[in-house]
């Protein structure tokens, strides 16, 4: 049984491709989880399409509207893009923890959020930053916040037909930092068993305003707590308020347990990063 | 290193390259149940996919067909009966490896599940299940030391502790995996094995096929690493009888990722340790019961466990000592040779109790220890007499090496602690080996050394090609290995229990002497001097007022080349039922110091700096051995603190490389160094792995000295470490 | 690995047990079922599809009632394989009819021994997968119900 290995020259070609043959076929952008599920034998399509052809896809740039950064591209240029330590240095350290440089050579941002793995660093970062991604199917574009994007365990809102476009992250006020901490319970460079993505504004007082936190990593799909990040509004970020905000995620996320941590050892990690975070948001310049 | 160029640009020829005419691809069908009967193993619909050339079940073989390295209780694929999620079933042979999957979908297979126990204590309760016919309570082997009056020891200590420790089963987890080719012609056998031991290999395939020895020949590519994984027999006996039904055609076997997992494994042991003191800080007696989880098959274990009973009592003065070492079957992959073979798991035991003794009783670790380390000279628990025995100097360079204290203590409210730790270990080389080599030197002034030693990536053959050039007096760049390859080269036990360099040194050193001797004896009518006024030196045949060198010896007196072998071997043994004897030739002596960081709020241990020694005897090659010192200190970090086969029922849900975490190049500690102590004597003896066993311990000593609380079962997880805290925090 | 699950439904438990044994109808509600066969009044042979993201399993399998105690309690063993993904699944099934308040509570205590590749998913996935079919058991079987019972 051999695969055919389809390249489609534009966007709409590979979704006509992907409608045609329906179950049959797989996407294939970078290929970094694709292959691997491949040679593990978990999935077996007929035929790959493969988005490699396609052209334009891969930008990152700066807009009125906010920051667009195109599907295809690869996170390790994410991770080195000018444009992108400009407007959030957050965002490009997350994509530098990804695997390790020869994955990041290879995998691209929609690949990366279209296989919802959960121990991945972007997702968590993204949700933090309120990004949006654009989906486009045979005769649609639509687009979907983040934070209804991923359903579960490996599952997307993603149609069968659909394909991420891009990604769009509003802007950001020139008072906002941000922080991603992730944090590796084994190896340095294994897999997160906790990530946290933080995004504060604050106001000239010292005041917060429009507080935001998502927990990824320790978690099916990577959330955000409205009633905690509510605590901050207004307020100053005091060491107290910081250990409030925190236990209240700890408290609330229903934790995983795998052999990166126990979902009692998760639930204090997540304490101590949301912490952490916070206050390296407060502490430490975006 | 010898080959250093080819390693760095990939132009070493390891096994997975090997192509041969007509080759097929091999591909293992394994069991689905952790123990059951086999009601059928039916290949009719596999055997029907084009592609697919031979198929081996069960059912083909001969009564024969029973192997071990010791006990000879494994199927070369299973007979009747399943004992292990991942045991062999059927072994396939096609011309694609698509076709060899299709057929493995297609073979038919009905397990009778039995009740299987996955662990060593419950398995050898009564009423447990029983794995092999004859071995009543699961145990196959029993090794016991007896060594002075031990009650009446334990009567005169003031204090005595009863401390439990376990390590979990673990992965060798070489970046090469298993790869083994066969082939027939006629009645004779070749494989291409990636093995530690091809005369092991040899001798095992002879056995379960009739042959003489003579007829198969065992070939060994350089190795990708191996670490005991592949210290003897494994998939060959497989792998032989499948090519048997190919008609001649070679079947080559890549085993994956997974598949190592299940292939062998390290032993998970639990080691109870009864130690006696006295207030003067000095022992009486220690009693130490060790329950090594053998898994399905004895595989290696027979032979290892005599040896780990001698490793787990520890380098110090003890009047009275008992070991009572169980190998014990359960529903388990086998587990094998592991770096430094059961001196990981014991030295973690004695090491971590030391510290909980001389924190108990308010002594300094150190001194402890410094107190009552061996010196030459003196009877260890065997009754042998220690000889070149360097414990406290070891101790002493790491301590050394370790530096100042980097930090100072911790004031209120820091997330950080920082402490330090020791460990010494004491560990046997195997009593009985024997290693041959034959040097020869061609009238061109080349010198081939033909060795049977295995080429690991630990500069096996570059310290030998050493030794025989520093023999010889010739340059190294003249010497170049050929081997393992049994058809040319000599007997060698194995490649393993860092016995090379020594052994098969002292081996190559005899066959360089010889050698001498004759061009020395050729020389005479040529220097017209008697052969008492003759020496060997650089390579050449010195006289009063002349020499010739070896080369030209050869082309006057018209010879292409000269060969001479070399032999060298121990037998020693220890009594069965007290273990009194002399259990090696020499010991192996390693330290090490840590100094951790650990995290309060999070659990996690970093090692900041470690300082590792060991006594190497005579060093060959010090940048190698520099490196093989260091480089079990990295290895060391694995099972320390990441490394845990993690089973569900009997099946490994980790078993990859992203799930068993292994150390990576960012987990290496800020600081590494290590000393090689030589002595005066200049007896060669290997490296090996002694800077590996302390790793785990002395890590552990240093998390009690930073945060107070104790951890005893591997590895040490930031999760166990902040459990740890919080209980020590509720008191 | 441990698997619980309870839900509710707004039946009494004589209809639920019914239900629960009736197989053709039954086999409409469990999500994936492609085929039941029923062997003998306690062994039943079956095809299941589960999908995890991307991945698609296919077991063939039988179910062995080991007990059944009208209306409250039966145990059964599941044991099946999916060729395709060189594993097998190996489930011993307690589930249990109460009466309470609102209805009937099911609940199940399930312990599932995957073997073979599938197995490296890892307990976080298995149990989710658990838990989403188990929701959608239970709303298939309250449909059923309410077009059963007025």
């Amino acid at each position: 049984m051999s695969i055919h290995f389809l390249e489609p020259a534009d966007i709409s070609a590979a979704t006509a491709l992907l409608a045609e043959y329906g179950d049959e076929a797989k996407i294939i952008a970078g290929g970094t989880s694709v292959v691997l599920m491949l040679r593990q034998k978990l999935i077996a399509p007929s035929v790959l399409v493969s988005l490699g052809s396609l052209i334009g896809w891969d930008f990152i740039r700066l807009d009125a509207d906010g920051l667009h950064i195109g599907a295809l591209t690869r996170l390790g240029d994410a991770e080195r893009s000018p444009v992108l330590s400009q407007v959030c240095p957050a965002l490009a350290q997350a994509f530098s923890l990804v695997g390790n440089v020869r994955v990041r050579n290879q995998a691209t941002l929609g690949g990366n959020l279209s296989a919802a793995d959960y121990a991945a660093d972007p997702p968590a970062m993204l949700m933090a930053l309120d990004a949006r991604l654009r989906l486009i199917g045979p005769d649609t574009s639509r687009e979907v916040p983040l934070f209804e994007f991923f359903l579960g365990f490996y599952t997307t809102v993603l149609e069968p037909t659909e394909i991420i476009s891009e990604i769009i992250i509003p802007p950001l006020p020139e008072s906002a930092r941000a922080a991603y901490l992730r944090y590796t319970s084994a190896s340095a460079v294994g897999r997160p068993c906790v990530a946290v993505g933080a995004v504060a504004d604050f106001d000239t007082d010292g005041k917060c305003q429009d507080l935001r936190i998502a927990v990824g990593a320790a978690v099916e799909t990577p959330q955000r707590l409205a009633r905690a990040e509510a605590l901050a509004s207004a307020q100053t970020l005091s060491d107290e308020l910081v250990a409030a905000i925190a236990e209240e995620y700890a408290q609330a996320l229903d934790p995983l347990s795998d052999v990166r941590g126990s979902a009692w050892y998760r639930r204090e990690m997540i304490r101590v990063l949301v912490k952490r975070a916070l206050m390296e948001v407060r502490d430490r310049h975006r | 290193m010898l080959d250093s160029v080819e390693r760095v640009t990939g132009a070493v020829d390891y096994m997975v390259n090997l192509r041969l005419a007509d080759m097929l691809v091999g591909k293992i069908v394994r069991s689905l149940a952790p123990h059951a009967r086999l009601q059928k193993v039916d290949p009719a619909q596999a055997l029907r996919v084009p592609g697919v050339v031979a198929i081996l079940i069960g059912a083909d073989l001969g009564p024969h067909a029973l192997y071990g390295a010791a006990i000879r209780d494994q199927g070369v694929v299973a007979l009747d009966r399943v004992r292990y999620v991942g045991e062999p079933v059927a072994a396939i042979a096609a011309e694609s490896v698509e076709a060899a999957e299709e057929a493995a979908m297609r073979i038919e297979i009905d397990y009778d599940e039995l009740p299987p126990v996955f662990d060593a204590q419950a398995a050898i309760q009564p009423g447990a299940p029983q794995l092999h016919d004859g071995f009543p309570n699961n145990i196959f082997k029993h090794s016991k030391l007896r060594h002075g009056d031990l009650d009446a020891t334990f009567a005169e200590a003031d204090e005595i502790f009863a401390n439990t420790f376990t390590s979990p089963p673990a992965h060798q987890a070489a970046l090469e995996p298993h790869v083994c080719a066969a082939q027939w012609v006629g009645d004779r056998l070749t494989v291409w094995t990636g093995t530690q031991a091809p005369y092991m290999v040899l001798r095992v395939l002879a056995e379960i096929f009739g042959i003489p020895p003579e007829s198969i020949r065992i070939i060994v590519p350089p190795l990708g690493g191996a670490y005991g994984g592949k210290g003897h027999i494994r998939i060959e006996p497989l792998v032989a009888a499948l090519a048997r039904k190919t008609g001649g055609r070679p079947v080559k076997f890549v085993l994956s990722s997974a598949e190592e997992f299940v292939t062998v494994t390290k032993h998970a042991a639990t080691l109870e340790l009864k130690t006696g003191v006295r207030q003067d800080g000095t022992f009486t007696a220690r009693q130490v019961t060790v329950y090594w989880n053998g898994g399905a098959y004895a595989d290696a274990s027979p032979l290892l466990i005599p040896q780990g009973m001698v490793r787990s009592i520890g380098p110090y003065r003890i009047p009275a000592v008992q070991v009572d070492s169980y190998g014990i079957y359960t529903n388990l992959p086998p587990a094998g040779a592991y770096r430094g073979a059961m001196s990981s798991q014991t030295t973690w035991a004695y090491e971590s109790q030391m510290d909980i003794i001389a924190r108990q009783m308010g002594w300094d670790p150190l001194d402890f220890r410094l107190k009552n380390l061996f010196h030459s000279g003196e009877h260890f628990a065997t009754g042998e007499t220690l000889h070149d025995v360097h414990f406290i100097e070891c101790l002493a360079a790491a301590v050394k090496g370790l530096g100042p204290v980097t930090s100072l203590p911790p004031g209120e409210g820091r997330e950080v602690r920082v402490g330090r730790g020791y460990a010494v270990m004491m560990k046997s080389t195997i009593s009985t080996s024997r290693s041959q080599a034959r040097l020869k030197l061609a009238s061109d002034g080349k010198v081939t050394l033909f060795t049977s030693t295995v080429e690991m990536g630990q500069g096996a053959h570059t310290a030998l090609a050493q030794i025989a050039a520093e023999t010889l007096g010739v340059p190294f760049e003249m010497v170049s290995v050929v081997g393992p390859d049994t058809a040319v080269t000599p007997f060698d036990s194995t490649t393993s229990a860092s016995r090379s360099t020594g052994m098969m040194g002292k081996a190559v050193m005899l066959a360089g002497e010889s050698l001498i001797q004759r061009f020395i004896e050729l020389a005479v009518p040529l220097l017209e001097t008697p052969a008492e006024n003759l020496r060997a030196e650089m390579g050449h045949v010195v006289a009063a007022e002349a020499s010739i060198s070896f080369a030209d010896v050869l082309k006057r007196s018209n010879l292409g080349f000269l060969e001479e072998n070399g032999e060298y071997g121990t037998n020693l043994s220890l009594d069965p039922e007290t273990g009194q004897g002399i259990s090696t030739p020499h010991w192996h002596q390693g330290a090490g110091a840590a100094e951790v960081e650990v995290d309060t709020d999070t659990g996690q241990v970093r090692v900041l700096r470690y300082s590792a020694s060991s006594f190497a005897g005579r060093v060959v090659n010090p940048r190698l051995a520099q490196l093989q010192n260091d480089g079990n200190v990295i290895f060391g970090l694995g099972p320390a603190l990441l490394e845990e086969m993690v089973f569900d029922g009997g099946q490994v849900i980790n078993p990859n490389l992203s799930d068993y975490a292994i150390p990576s190049i960012r987990d290496i500690p800020l600081e590494l160094v290590s000393a090689c102590i030589e002595s005066d004597e200049g007896d060669m003896h290997g490296i090996g792995k002694m800077t590996l066993p302390p790793v785990a311990p002395a890590i552990a000593n240093a998390i009690e000295d930073a945060v107070g609380v104790r951890i005893k079962n591997l590895p040490i997880t930031a999760e166990k470490v902040l459990r740890a805290l919080r209980e020590e925090a509720e008191k | 690995m441990q698997i619980l699950e309870s839900f509710t439904l707004a039946a009494p438990r004589e209809k639920v047990w019914d239900l629960l044994f009736d197989i053709p109808r039954l086999s409409q509600c469990v999500p994936g079922i492609e085929s039941v066969e029923v062997l003998d009044e306690r062994t039943y042979r079956g095809k299941l599809v589960v999908r995890v993201g991307p991945i698609k399993t296919r077991f063939s399998g039988i179910v062995t009632l080991t007990e059944v105690v009208p209306p409250s309690r039966f145990a059964s063993t599941v044991e099946g394989d999916d060729k395709g993904n060189a594993s097998a699944v190996k489930i011993f099934f307690n589930g249990t009819l109460t009466t309470v308040e609102a209805g009937t509570e099911a609940a199940f205590q399930v312990e599932v021994n995957l073997r073979g590749r599938l197995a490296q998913f890892g307990d976080p996935v298995i149990k989710a997968t658990a838990k989403k079919l188990t929701a959608e058991f239970a709303k298939n079987l309250r449909a059923q119900l309410e077009h059963s019972f007025p």
